[in-house]
């Protein structure tokens, strides 16, 4: 079975989709202060990396990686209402992207799975 | 077999084998964390060899151009020599041949460098000055139209060098520099894109760099130059850069204050950010050069990307302050 990353598209679609998700995610109040700390540059390579794990490319992230990554943000006050806006961006992300729905599930299935790893918990 | 030079030591590079993995296994530590091409910590710049495709993507143009790859993901094609990135630290001798004050805080120094000295107009040099002090100024200049490096010093509060620059530099003295560095420059495959240059304060030096750069190398698209200062009286260039949109009709001037004397008709009251959202509201195929202090920077970066400029296309220049003088 090829891995959704092969079948939306690899990198090019990673790199279509960071453009839209961090748009989103810079324009929303709610979660933006989040995303402000460093510079763009660090900051979108690191929503690639993000995104790349999530689609099942190669990435080297892991659990431990977000959760020692957003300790940080927790000590700030991330909260599951910040989770939630982010899964809800990166669905409406995948559907501009024209996703096939089946994949935007397994997609936001694993991003779910990571809920207690970024909140710390 | 294949070998990489680094920091004069030779490592063999084993068939299949990256550069980062051949520099792990030989217990080289140099930066490195996702492995994959993504995070760009491992990010070195290439002496010699020819430089695999592969091993620059995703970098910036300007990084490409400059010679960078990423170990972790080259498998070289033929020996090469690699060092850290940045490193132009080639210490030169200079002299100073003119110091022009434009305000009070604010003056233009030109320096006569020994040796031919070759760089990007954008980039930035840094100053060493006989104390040892070591800051990084912006070029203005431009290495085929003139003899000189030309730099804006702003004096700040607490600043050591800008104060020594003030005070104690005079003609005819002499400084010595290293350099070029950084990645504000123009690029010529984009000569067919409309250009935004936003600065603030001496953010302004680099830009004017890029701009005659951009015109002796024939862009035909539009080029627009936004300065913003806290008061007009900051505008130190208004004169000659309304002279200059006088003789090239692809050149536009925006000079920006967010206070205005009454006999500075010709500088908007408006803050950038205002003026970028209402008159540039969509920027998808521009290219955007931003300078001056970092939180500046960081703000308008972001202010574009989010009026459509592409990722790709947005460069800047953080002039960022040294920590003691924070």
């Amino acid at each position: 079975m090829e891995s959704i990353y092969n079948q939306i598209g690899g990198e090019s679609a990673v790199d279509a989709a960071v453009t839209i998700f961090y748009r989103k995610i810079l324009k929303d109040k709610r979660i933006n202060r989040y995303f402000n700390d460093i510079d763009m540059k660090t900051q979108i390579a690191k929503q690639k990396n993000f995104l790349t794990m999530l689609f099942g490319g190669p990435s080297h992230y892991d659990g431990k990686d977000l959760r020692s990554g957003h300790q940080h943000l927790v000590k700030r006050g991330l909260n599951d209402k910040h989770f939630d806006a982010v899964i809800e961006h990166l669905t409406t992300t995948l559907t501009e992207l024209k996703v096939p729905e089946k994949i935007i599930f397994q997609i936001i299935e694993t991003a779910s799975a990571a809920r207690n790893d970024v909140l710390g918990r | 077999m294949l070998t990489v030079e680094y920091e004069n030591k030779k490592y063999l590079v084993h068939e299949n084998e990256s550069i980062l993995d051949s520099l792990l296994r030989n217990n080289i530590m140099i930066p490195y964390s996702c492995q994959v091409g993504i995070c760009h910590s491992c990010l070195m710049h290439v002496v010699e060899g020819k430089i695999p495709s592969e091993s620059q993507k995703g970098l910036p143009k300007t990084y490409q151009e400059e010679k960078n790859f990423l170990p972790c993901i080259c498998k070289p094609l033929e020996n090469m020599k690699i060092e850290r990135p940045l490193t132009n630290s080639k210490i030169l001798n200079t002299s100073v041949i003119s110091i022009e004050k434009k305000l009070d805080d604010i003056l233009i120094l030109k320096l006569k460098c020994d040796e031919s000295f070759k760089y990007k107009p954008g980039q930035f040099i840094n100053l060493i000055n006989n104390q040892n002090l070591s800051r990084s100024y912006s070029l203005a200049s431009h290495p085929d139209l003139n003899s000189y490096l030309e730099l804006h010093i702003k004096r700040c509060p607490k600043g050591k060098m800008s104060h020594w620059i003030f005070e104690e530099l005079k003609v005819e003295d002499n400084i010595k520099i290293s350099g070029p560095n950084g990645y504000c420059f123009y690029m010529e495959n984009s000569n067919h894109k409309p250009i935004l240059l936003v600065g603030v304060g001496t953010g302004l030096s680099p830009l004017v760099g890029i701009l005659q750069d951009a015109f002796t190398k024939k862009h035909n698209s539009a080029i627009h130059l936004i300065h913003g200062s806290l008061h007009s009286s900051g505008i130190y260039l208004k004169n000659e850069l309304y002279e200059f949109e006088k003789l090239n009709k692809n050149f536009k001037f925006h000079p920006c204050a967010l206070n205005v004397d009454q006999n500075d008709s010709d500088i908007y009251l408006t803050s950038i950010q205002t003026y970028i959202e209402n008159n540039f509201p969509v920027l998808s195929d521009w290219e955007v050069f931003i300078c001056g202090n970092e939180e500046f920077v960081r703000e308008i970066e972001q202010q574009v990307f989010l009026q459509g400029a592409i990722f790709e296309n947005i460069h800047s220049d953080a002039f960022i302050k040294k920590k003691s003088q924070m």
